[in-house]
């Protein structure tokens, strides 16, 4: 008995951080009403500023110059001390007034503009911040982690309390800095006026402001305190977390959120005793699982510690959902609208030839061969954050484990094709039904969506935030109890699971070509069919009654409950087709890995799911296909590296995912995708107009003859990809473009000209006005653009494109003019589309709302 | 218009806030402008390298795959490493054979899916030989050997590390094969007379990584159990001491809290401990065995050379004085007054070569700094072969240089390669003996007279037991 108080208390100086990153939570719950899921991110950074400074006397600022050049760069590092050592206590200071100054920065830059904003607006923003955190901590502070100094003694203690047993001081010294960090915090908020108002402003906010108090100042200072207490309880635990890690403070968040659950989001000191007795309950589960764990119980030995979280957010949910506090605000906002896919078919039969085409192009394409496996991950993902669009993009329910639901289908269907001999970079064997394929696929998407009803049932009781943090702590349970369970996987320590190459009709469908690279064509059509298909079946919701009902549950469950929809029934199908896309996607996700490992999906994985599909544009199904494209390796990123010749592009993409994510949620909610489907129509005409005869086909489009004209067009735009695939003799190979580019114009002449879809238009003459009036309206914008990227490119030579940085600065430039007058008016800017003519325009291939 | 004045106003004072931070503030590409080679200096005849001059032949293209940026394991001081090499090599050396080498590094996430990406990526770019640091897979060697890229292996530590063709484990004595049981040899073999101790009872906290487990079940617990008698083997050992007992403790990977690990290690009452993992894994396992009350007076430690952090040994103050870590026959980062010869040469090449050419100093001494270094000077040595016997250096030719090796040339930083004798079925595994170091607060002190530790011989004759048995 004596041994287990002592395990016990051992688990206290963990439990000190618990303790103050939940009291924060709830600090900042009461201030402004937001969960932040980014507070142990501010920790890590204060953090890793304190260590910094320490041990090797620099500081940097919380952001990235990222096109470095020689001559021009934005300041990011500072050099505090020249013998590469800061005294500790300006270090402490230094830590706590970046930790201020982040917290004053993300109320103000990002809480404050959202402080009306739908639930998920905020958590998608705080998860952004995390994310932007994260990824400069790992930019900038090198990616070798220190062990952090003690600040406090850490000499050991004999026989304390007569245990028999050593105690380490450093611990005491972490208990006592919480305990009294706790109390002067909850004696802030008890006996002061500032607490009080801060109370009342939870309670109330309108109160509040009519009692003359300024919410946002009071929201403010409270984020400085969170943040603040977070750092310094940081500092003061010092080695006892380990490693100082991007992730490893940042993921501290669903303890964290377990202990501010125990408070109720209201009580402080019973969050700082429930962060204790998280941190004793989990050591002593950790010392102890091999002895109690055992016989039949042996599989929970490996998840059993981490899951304690999972197990107090469920249970505190459970009882007291009802009554956890919910902030009322003076007005918040929706989710943006859903729109109705249309032309669905024709779409994925112009995405399966592009596909099948650029699979071909790229295939043992020396330094292009990159493109092939960037394709195959940008369709894997664009299938898997279709599952987001249900979701959260139909439903409005929160889910932070959609990649682990990915895992789960993924390590099952590898599980049923098993056959007990080892396989792979796994040499011990592992057992199995040796199913095909198919049915292998089938057990692991039908696991993955049994997973997901029982994710979705909390869904039940609660909703937005508090789903979120429920599933932000399954991910990590399930990271644990099964994708990290030696027991039930029979795969020791994070060896990967073999995936067996699936064949059809005796075809070879695998990802790998002979020489193991990721470039078959055969398997991105698979993947694009596949993609196809799921993106149709998402459609086809949407434009049903269940869509609609998806819909009136997103809007207002009570007001969807009346008019007769069975809410509860309408929710877990809506979690179980989203597993089920996610099990597709991550059973798609092993055939193009062909190896699949716990370490593929960690639970910030999801997050970037969920970052990147929020971008994009989380309610449509094409924001989910852009999200595809964004994500790290997919086609944007690598395509980006490769123009900018290894600028590194790929690096940045989970910063940019997470800035964009918090720009996102702040001035367009809708995502990107949408500006994209208005850009793409704007210009579209662009070109329609400033081309002879092309007008001609596009109003041809909507006339009596489109069936023959969409032969037409589509035989002219396969024949144009034939022409480029085979135009190998053409050298250099930029004269390809202008080329094939000319063929197709000549080709829409003649169709044009034959009279069958129309008169000529516009003729020369109109062309040459539309270019001159183009040029008179944009001409300067890329001008500028232009040679602002010509300036740039030479500030670093040895790394920059003198072909593409000018191209690129072109392209941003009008990309700016456009975001700009959309932002103003709503739509990208082109006086001399007509209502008539915008309508008129099917050409395009996005949706249209 | 207020908004306007408004935003013109912040927008001054950002502008405002930049040119004043611009002033005092440095870019942070500072480590990639350190490994400029205009300036540098010419060699010191001192240290015994050949100065032949810039290379300025037509450029070899080397793939450096390394895990850079994962949470779970992040090594850049092997790559920083390797580029101060390569510069070195070509701007004092020659290059390779008058070929100047053109360092492809491509840095990974610790996942199998990533450590293909890496290999696809290198393919691509065309290179003709690739180093791979250290790989929690091995599942890239496959799409090299496709591509007819021979692979030459700093830390090997996976079983394709081993066994794979056209690969050559050349570092860190051999990888977990020669390091791990180098370890159980001098602790059940050596450290009772070091330390005059009895040593039957040995803690084994383990890396509770893809390798790791393999590490530790096939080398380190089996070959204990051979010592004990429990498992058969051929070795001399095998079977002589019927009283020893292990216990083996994994630790994953930047744990944030270890002191269930350290509890159950001190519970065990071992003689011993050793623990073979990467830098802050190590002193993270130390820093919480202190906290507990343990000393290395009290109870040896033996670490893996891939510890060796002097920055992170300094930081630990006492409870690192006293620490046992492996290290190889010309080990780099030896004390330069306590080493002689050969060793000497290649000590002191590193350590002033290595920070002049980039390697900073919170890195230099780290184990695996030392290992990046070694490999690619270990390649221009062979590549020097290949120029004195008139031949042209490529992939191809620094593969033949590689697999003809025969123990008879010393290595740099290493013991003598000796890939042409490699033993079934651990082919690619071209040098296994160690030495063994005590840190003493300031430097690292040859143990046994820096005398060569080979534990193979342990698992002679046994069964791969690459998981719980």
């Amino acid at each position: 008995m004596s041994e287990i108080f002592f395990f016990l208390l051992l688990g206290l100086g963990m439990g000190s951080l618990y303790a103050m990153l939940g009291a924060g939570l709830v600090v900042v719950y009461k201030g402004s009403g937001v969960i932040n899921f980014a507070h142990g991110a501010l920790a890590m950074y204060g953090m890793f500023t304190f260590d910094t400074a320490w041990n090797r006397g620099e500081f940097y600022f919380p952001w990235r110059d990222f096109l470095p050049s020689h001559d021009v760069n934005i300041p990011v590092r500072i050099t505090l001390a020249s013998d590469g050592s800061w005294p500790m206590v300006p270090s402490i200071i230094l830590a706590l007034v970046v930790a201020a100054v982040l917290g004053l920065a993300v109320h103000f830059l990002v809480f404050k503009p959202l402080r009306n904003a739908a639930p998920l607006g905020k958590v998608v923003a705080s998860l952004g911040v995390a994310l932007y955190l994260s990824s400069v901590a790992l930019l900038n502070f090198g990616n070798a982690f220190p062990i952090p100094k003690s600040i406090v003694p850490s000499d050991p203690i004999h026989n304390f309390l007569g245990l028999g047993r050593t105690y380490p001081s450093n611990t005491l010294w972490a208990i006592g800095f919480a305990v009294v960090m706790g109390l002067g915090v909850w004696c802030l908020y008890r006996f002061t006026t500032f607490g009080l108002a801060t109370r009342a402003a939870a309670g109330n906010e309108k109160g509040a402001v009519l009692l003359g108090y300024s919410p946002q100042f009071l929201a403010a200072v409270n984020w400085v305190i969170a943040s603040v207490l977070a750092t310094a309880m940081a500092i003061v635990v010092g080695p006892l977390q380990g490693p100082i890690t991007p992730m490893g403070l940042t993921a501290l968040i669903v303890p964290a959120l377990a202990a501010a659950l125990i408070g109720g989001l209201r009580s402080i000191p019973i969050a700082v005793a429930g962060g204790f007795a998280l941190g004793a309950v989990r050591t002593l589960l950790d010392i102890k699982k091999q002895d109690w764990f055992d016989g039949p119980l042996l599989w929970l030995q490996d998840g059993i510690s981490q899951s304690v979280p999972l197990l107090v957010i469920v249970a505190v949910l459970f009882l007291r959902g009802h009554s956890l506090p919910i902030r009322g605000s003076v007005e918040e906002k929706r989710l943006p609208l859903s729109p109705q896919p249309t032309r669905m078919l024709q779409h994925a039969a112009v995405w399966i030839v592009m596909v099948a085409l650029l699979a071909n192009f790229w295939q043992n394409a020396g330094l292009r061969t990159v493109f092939a496996g960037a394709l195959q991950t940008t369709l894997v993902f664009s299938i898997i954050m279709l599952s987001m669009v249900v979701l959260t993009g139909y439903i409005g329910q929160i889910s932070l484990a959609q990649m682990s639901l990915c895992g789960m289908a993924a390590f099952m269907m590898s599980r049923m094709m098993a056959d007990g001999l080892p396989r792979g970079s796994n040499l011990v064997p592992v057992g199995g039904p040796n199913f095909p394929w198919p049915l292998a696929a089938l057990v692991g998407v039908i696991v993955a969506v049994l997973v997901g009803l029982l994710l979705g049932l909390p869904a039940l009781r609660i909703r937005g935030v508090q789903l979120a943090v429920v599933t932000i702590a399954a991910a990590i349970a399930i990271q644990s109890i099964y994708l990290e369970n030696d027991e039930l996987t029979k795969l020791r320590a994070g060896v990967p699971a073999f995936i067996k190459t699936p064949t059809l009709v005796g075809i070879d469908i695998g990802a790998r070509s002979g020489r193991f690279q990721n470039e078959r064509p055969a398997f991105a059509i698979f993947l694009v069919v596949v993609l196809a298909l799921v993106a149709y079946a998402v459609s086809n919701i949407r434009r049903t009654g269940t869509g609609r009902r998806f819909l009136a549950v997103r809007a207002n469950e009570r007001a969807a409950a009346a008019a007769g929809i069975n809410v509860a029934r309408t929710k877990l199908l809506a979690f179980g087709i989203s597993a089920a896309i996610a099990g597709i996607g991550g059973v798609m996700l092993a055939f193009k890995q062909v190896e699949v490992s716990s370490a593929n999906f960690p639970y910030l994985a999801s997050l970037a799911v969920l970052a990147f599909a929020y971008l994009a544009g989380i309610t449509s199904v094409n924001g989910g296909i852009v999200g595809g494209f964004l994500v790290a390796g997919a086609l944007i990123p690598v395509g980006g590296n490769y123009l900018l010749s290894d600028a590194n592009l790929e690096a940045y993409a989970v910063l940019f995912g997470g800035l964009g994510l918090v720009v996102t949620a702040i001035i367009h909610p809708s995502g990107i995708a949408p500006f994209f489907a208005g850009a793409w129509r704007v210009m579209g005409n662009w070109v329609c107009r400033m081309t002879p005869g092309a007008v001609t086909l596009r109003d041809g489009y909507g006339g009596q003859r489109r069936r023959e004209l969409s032969v037409v067009l589509l035989a002219m735009w396969v024949g144009a990809a034939l022409f480029v695939y085979n135009a190998t003799f053409i050298e250099p190979m930029h004269w390809r473009i202008p080329l094939t580019m000319l063929l197709l114009w000549i080709a829409t002449v003649i169709a044009a000209t034959s009279g069958r879809y129309g008169p000529f238009s516009p003729n020369f003459a109109g062309a040459r006005d539309e270019w001159a009036s183009w040029f008179r309206r944009y001409g300067a914008w890329a001008g500028v653009g232009y040679v602002l990227g010509w300036l740039i490119w030479p500030l670093r030579v040895d790394t920059y494109s003198k072909l593409y940085m000018p191209l690129l600065g072109a392209g941003l430039a009008l990309f700016a003019q456009m975001l700009y007058m959309q932002t103003r008016s709503g739509e990208p800017h082109d006086e001399a589309l007509t209502d008539a003519e915008a309508h008129a325009d099917e050409l395009e291939f996005e949706e249209v709302d | 218009m207020r908004s306007h004045a408004k935003w013109l106003r912040l927008l001054a004072i950002l502008f405002t806030f930049v040119l004043v931070t611009a002033a005092c503030g440095d870019s942070d590409d500072g480590d990639t402008d350190a490994a400029q080679t205009d300036d540098a200096p010419s060699t010191d005849d001192s240290v015994g390298a050949s100065d032949t001059g810039e290379a300025t032949g037509e450029p070899i293209k080397i793939g450096f795959q390394n895990p850079e940026g994962d949470p779970n394991g992040s090594f850049p001081e092997y790559s920083a490493a390797a580029r101060a090499a390569a510069d070195y090599i070509n701007t004092e050396l020659g290059g390779l054979g008058g070929r100047p080498i053109e360092l492809v590094v491509c840095e990974m996430a610790i996942t199998p899916d990533d450590s293909q990406r890496c290999a696809n990526e290198l393919v691509a770019e065309g290179v003709e030989l690739v180093v791979s640091s250290l790989n929690f897979f091995g599942n890239h060697i496959g799409i090299l050997n496709g591509a007819g890229v021979p692979v030459i292996v700093g830390t090997p530590i996976t079983v394709a590390d081993f066994t794979s063709p056209d690969t050559f484990s050349i570092g860190a004595g051999g990888g977990c094969f020669g390091v791990h049981t180098g370890m159980v040899q001098f602790v059940t073999q050596d450290l009772p007379g070091v330390e005059g101790i009895d040593v039957n009872r040995v803690a084994v906290p383990w890396a509770d990584t893809p390798p790791g487990v393999v590490c530790y079940y096939d080398l380190e617990s089996k070959a204990l159990d051979v010592i004990k008698g429990v498992i058969p083997g051929t070795g001399a050992l095998a079977g002589s001491n019927p009283n020893l007992e292990h216990i083996g403790v994994p630790v994953l990977p930047a744990s944030p809290d270890v002191t269930p690990q350290a509890t159950a290690i001190l519970d065990f009452n071992p003689d011993a401990i050793i623990f073979s993992a990467q830098g802050s894994d190590c002193w993270n396992l130390v820093d919480a065995l202190g906290r507990l009350g343990w000393t290395p007076q009290d109870i040896p430690l033996v670490l893996s050379g891939a510890c060796t952090d002097f920055t992170a040994m300094a930081a630990a103050g006492d409870l690192a004085v006293g620490i046992y870590l492996s290290s190889t026959e010309n080990g780099l980062l030896a004390p330069l007054g306590t080493v002689s010869g050969q060793h000497l040469d290649n000590a002191t090449v590193y350590q002033t070569k290595g920070a002049e050419y980039g390697v900073n100093q919170d890195n230099l001494f780290k184990g695996f700094s030392a290992q990046g270094f070694a490999v690619m000077m270990a390649i221009h040595e062979i590549a020097t072969g290949i120029s004195a016997a008139g031949g042209e250096v490529t992939g191809e030719s620094l593969k033949a240089g590689f697999a003809a090796t025969d123990g008879s040339q010393p290595s740099f930083g290493g013991s003598p390669l000796n890939c042409s004798s490699a033993p079934v079925p651990y082919v690619a595994v071209c040098s296994a003996p160690i030495t063994m170091t005590q840190w003493d607060g300031e430097q690292l002190v040859p143990v046994l007279g820096g005398a060569t530790i080979v534990g193979t011989d342990l698992v002679a004759g046994t069964e791969l037991m690459p998981g719980p048995y």
